[in-house]
C-alpha cells in the first residue's frame, strides 16, 4: 500500500508541475536555403531569450522547392507559421486565402518606413501583405582581370558596346569550344533568362504589360528589337546555352548579368580574386533600366499564432537597434545574405556594406529599376517566356516568332 | 468453414486497408479531380466543376504534345535498340563460361539511382571538356552540342535511357536463355540447322514469355521516365525538361503543372491519359505474343 501511495503522490506531482509550466509557444520558420546564412538562429534565439514562452522551429528548404513545400505543407493542414516568399507567388496565394492579413501596425510601418519599390512588391490587390525584406535588382556583373588582358579599362555602356567587346573578349580552342566566354546566361533558369531580357526591354522603351496586367506587351518592336539584341550574342558566338552563371568564379567568364545575392557565392569560391568583380549598370539600348524584384515574409492564415508570429516580424524587421540605427532583419540582409535591405533606414545605414565595390552600383541601380509586376500564373508566365527566349536564342525560331508565340500564351493565362 | 473465412478475411484486412488507401483512394481522387480545377490551395471538394476541359486542354497544349513525342521516341528507342542490345549481350554471356564477373558489371547501371546516372552523363556530355566530344574529335567525327542543344538534347537522354535499361534486361534474358534445354539446340544441328535458324526458329519462339515481360515492363518504365531527365537537365535552380523543352516528357510536365503551375486538375487528367496509353500499348504487346514459350513447342 506505501508504493501505491508513493507512486500515487509522484503522480501528482508531475501533474503539478505540467499545470504550472508556463505555456510554451512554438513558432515554425520556413525558409529556402540560400536565406539561411550564418547567424540567423542567433536572432532566433536572441528572441527566445526576450520571451522564454516562445521557442522557433526553423525549417530549411532549397529554394527550387520551397513553393511546393508551402504548398503540400498547406495541403497537409500542417503549414509552418512564418514562410518568406518571392513577391511574384503572392497573386495566387492571396487568391486562395494562404496569406494572413497583417496587423494595421504592420501595414502603417510598412507603408511608413519602406522603399517605395518594396511596398509595391508587397502589395496585392491594392492591399499590403507582409513585411518586405530583400529588394533585387540586376546589374552587369564582368572580371575586370579579363577585360584588362583585352585591353578595356572599363565595361560596356551600350549593348552595342557589349557585343563588340565580347567579340574580343571570347576564346576558343582549336575545335571551335569557347573556352573563355565573353558572356553567359543560365539557360534553363527562368529568372535568369527572363529577367535580363525583361531589363532589356524596358531600357528600350518597351512594356512587359498593359497597365490593368490584362495584356503581353512583348510583340512591340521594341520588345523584338531587345531579344534581336539578345540573340545577336549566339550568333556572334560570343556565348552558347553550355555557359552558367555559376561558373564566373573559375575565371572563365567575362560578363553576365546578375543579381546582388551572388555576392557571397562569389566571395566564398573566388578567395582573393574577388578583387576582380567589377559591376556596371546593364549595357542599355535607349535609356538604362533594369528590373527588381522582392520578397516579404508572410504569416499562414492557418496559423494558430498569428499574433506572436507578427510580434517577431515586426521585433526582426522594425525594432531600431540604439547602437547602429538600424533593424536586426537588414544586419542580416545586407551583412549575411548580401541583399539590398527594404527599409529606408537600413539603407541609409549600412554604407560600408551597401556602398562596397559590389553592391554599390546595385544600390545605385533602384533609380533606373522597375519592379517586376505581381500576377497570377507568374511561375507558368515565366517559364513560357523562357522556352521562347531559348528558341529564339538558338535560331530555332525567329525572335519576332518566339515573341508572339509567347504572347499567345501569355494573354490566355492573364485573361 | 464460416469461421475460417473470417480468420481469412481478418489476415487480409491489412494488406485491403492498405490497398484502399494508398492505391485505390489516390486513383479514384485523382480521376475525381481531373474534372475539376483545383490548385491544391482550397479544398479540392469546394473547386469548381470543369467537366472534359482539362482532358481537351491536355490535348490541345503544345507542351504535352511535345513532351508526348518526346516520350514516344524515348519508348520506342528502349523498345527497338536498347532490347535488342540486351538480348546480344545475354546470348554473348552465355558464350562466356565465367561470366560472373562480367554480370555484375553489366547489372551497375540497373542498380544505380537514375538521379546519379543523370548527373554523371551530364558531366560526360559537356560539350567543351566532355569525353564523348573528346572521342567523337579524335575519331575525326562531328560534335554536338548535346544537352546544350534542343536538338541534340533529347538524343542524349534516350542514349543514357538505353544504357540504363540494358543492365535488367540482359539479366533476365539471360535468365530466359539458360532456361532452354540444350536438346532443342542438338535437334536443330542434326537437322541442319545454322546459328542463324537456330536463333530465329528455337531461341525466340521460345524466349517469347521472358521478351513479353520485358516488352511490357520497358513499355510502362519508359513512358514513366522522369528523374533521369531532372539528373540530365536539371542542374541548380534550371528548370528540368530544357533547353526549351525540348528534354520534357510527359511524367515531368504532369508534376511541373501539378507543383509548380498549381494546376492540379489537369495535371491528373495527363495521368490518366498516360494510363490509357500504357494501357493500350500493353494490350498490344500482349495479344501480339501471347502465343508463344513452351506450351506452343
Amino acid at each position: 500500500m506505501s508504493k501505491f501511495k508513493a507512486f500515487f503522490l509522484i503522480f501528482l506531482g508531475i501533474l503539478l508541475c505540467i499545470s504550472l509550466a508556463q505555456k510554451s509557444i512554438v513558432l515554425r520558420i520556413a525558409i529556402h536555403s540560400d536565406f539561411d546564412r550564418e547567424g540567423f538562429d542567433a536572432y532566433l534565439n536572441e528572441y527566445s531569450k526576450l520571451h522564454p514562452e516562445i521557442k522557433f522551429e526553423k525549417e530549411v528548404v532549397p529554394f527550387e522547392e520551397y513553393l511546393t513545400k508551402l504548398l503540400t505543407d498547406h495541403l497537409a493542414g500542417n503549414p509552418a507559421d512564418i514562410y518568406h516568399i518571392y513577391s511574384l507567388w503572392g497573386v495566387q496565394l492571396v487568391r486562395d486565402k494562404i496569406l494572413s492579413d497583417p496587423p494595421l501596425n504592420v501595414i502603417y510601418d510598412v507603408r511608413k518606413n519602406y522603399h517605395s519599390v518594396a511596398v509595391r512588391g508587397a502589395t496585392i490587390d491594392g492591399r499590403v501583405r507582409g513585411i518586405p525584406t530583400e529588394i533585387d535588382n540586376y546589374c552587369l556583373v564582368y572580371n575586370k582581370a579579363l577585360l584588362k588582358e583585352a585591353g578595356f579599362n572599363a565595361p560596356p555602356k551600350t549593348w552595342k558596346e557589349l557585343i563588340d567587346m565580347g567579340k574580343k573578349l571570347t576564346k576558343y580552342d582549336a575545335r571551335g569550344r569557347i573556352t573563355q566566354y565573353g558572356f553567359v546566361y543560365l539557360a534553363g533558369w527562368d529568372s535568369a533568362v527572363v529577367h535580363p531580357y525583361l531589363s532589356l526591354v524596358y531600357s528600350n522603351g518597351g512594356k512587359f504589360l498593359s497597365n490593368d496586367n490584362k495584356k503581353c506587351l512583348l510583340d512591340s518592336p521594341e520588345a523584338i528589337e531587345a531579344l534581336e539584341a539578345e540573340v545577336q550574342l549566339f550568333k556572334e558566338k560570343i556565348t552558347d546555352l553550355s555557359g552558367n552563371v555559376f561558373d564566373f568564379p573559375n575565371g572563365n567568364i567575362a560578363m553576365m548579368i546578375m543579381a546582388p545575392w551572388i555576392e557571397n557565392n562569389l566571395k566564398t569560391t573566388m578567395g582573393d580574386n574577388f578583387k576582380n568583380v567589377g559591376v556596371a549598370p546593364i549595357p542599355y539600348m535607349k535609356k538604362p533600366a533594369t528590373l527588381l524584384y522582392t520578397w516579404f515574409f508572410m504569416v499562414d492564415s492557418k496559423s494558430k499564432y498569428k499574433k506572436e508570429a507578427w510580434d517577431f516580424l515586426m521585433w526582426f524587421s522594425s525594432d531600431i537597434q540604439k547602437n547602429k540605427n538600424t533593424t536586426r532583419l537588414g544586419d542580416y540582409l545586407v551583412e549575411k545574405v548580401g541583399a539590398i535591405p527594404s527599409r529606408i533606414i537600413d539603407q541609409q545605414n549600412h554604407p560600408e556594406q551597401l556602398y562596397d565595390q559590389f553592391t554599390k552600383t546595385f544600390v545605385e541601380e533602384l533609380k533606373n529599376s522597375i519592379a517586376e509586376p505581381n500576377i497570377p500564373n507568374g511561375a507558368k508566365i515565366k517559364t513560357i517566356l523562357m522556352n521562347e527566349i531559348v528558341s529564339a536564342w538558338k535560331l530555332i525560331k525567329t525572335p519576332e516568332q518566339a515573341l508572339k508565340d509567347a504572347v499567345k500564351e501569355i494573354n490566355k493565362l492573364l485573361q | 468453414m464460416k469461421v475460417e473465412i473470417i480468420w481469412i478475411f481478418l489476415f487480409l484486412l491489412p494488406v485491403i486497408i492498405f490497398y484502399i488507401i494508398l492505391v485505390f483512394f489516390p486513383i479514384f481522387f485523382s480521376f475525381f479531380v481531373s474534372f475539376r480545377e483545383w490548385n491544391m490551395l482550397s479544398s479540392p471538394w469546394s473547386s469548381p466543376f470543369v467537366g472534359l476541359r482539362n482532358y481537351i486542354n491536355t490535348f490541345k497544349d503544345q507542351i504535352f504534345q511535345k513532351a508526348f513525342l518526346n516520350t514516344l521516341s524515348f519508348s520506342l528507342a528502349i523498345i527497338f535498340i536498347g532490347i535488342p542490345i540486351a538480348l546480344f549481350i545475354a546470348i554473348l554471356l552465355t558464350k562466356v563460361k565465367k561470366n560472373t564477373f562480367w554480370r555484375y558489371v553489366i547489372f551497375i547501371p540497373a542498380i544505380s539511382p537514375p538521379i546519379a546516372i543523370g548527373m554523371i552523363w551530364m558531366y560526360l556530355f559537356d560539350p567543351t571538356y566532355g569525353p564523348i566530344n573528346l572521342a567523337l574529335n579524335f575519331l575525326k567525327l562531328p560534335e554536338l552540342e548535346w544537352l546544350a542543344s534542343p536538338k541534340h538534347a533529347m538524343l542524349a537522354v534516350i542514349i543514357v535511357g538505353i544504357w540504363s535499361s540494358i543492365g535488367l534486361n540482359s539479366l533476365i534474358f539471360y535468365a530466359g536463355l539458360q532456361d532452354i534445354p540444350q536438346i532443342y539446340y542438338e535437334a536443330g544441328k542434326i537437322d541442319g540447322a545454322n546459328a542463324w535458324s537456330s536463333f530465329f526458329k528455337i531461341t525466340l519462339p521460345l524466349l517469347k514469355p521472358v521478351t513479353l515481360f520485358i516488352l511490357i515492363t520497358n513499355i510502362i518504365n519508359s513512358w514513366q521516365v522522369f528523374d533521369l531527365v531532372i539528373g540530365l537537365t536539371g542542374q541548380k535552380l534550371a528548370t528540368p525538361g530544357g533547353p526549351a523543352n525540348s528534354t520534357q516528357v510527359v511524367v515531368l510536365y504532369m508534376y511541373q503543372t501539378a507543383f509548380r503551375f498549381l494546376e492540379m486538375g489537369k495535371a491528373s487528367a495527363m495521368a490518366f491519359v498516360l494510363f490509357t496509353i500504357l494501357f493500350i500499348f500493353s494490350c498490344i504487346s500482349l495479344l501480339s505474343m501471347y502465343k508463344g514459350g513452351f506450351e506452343n513447342v
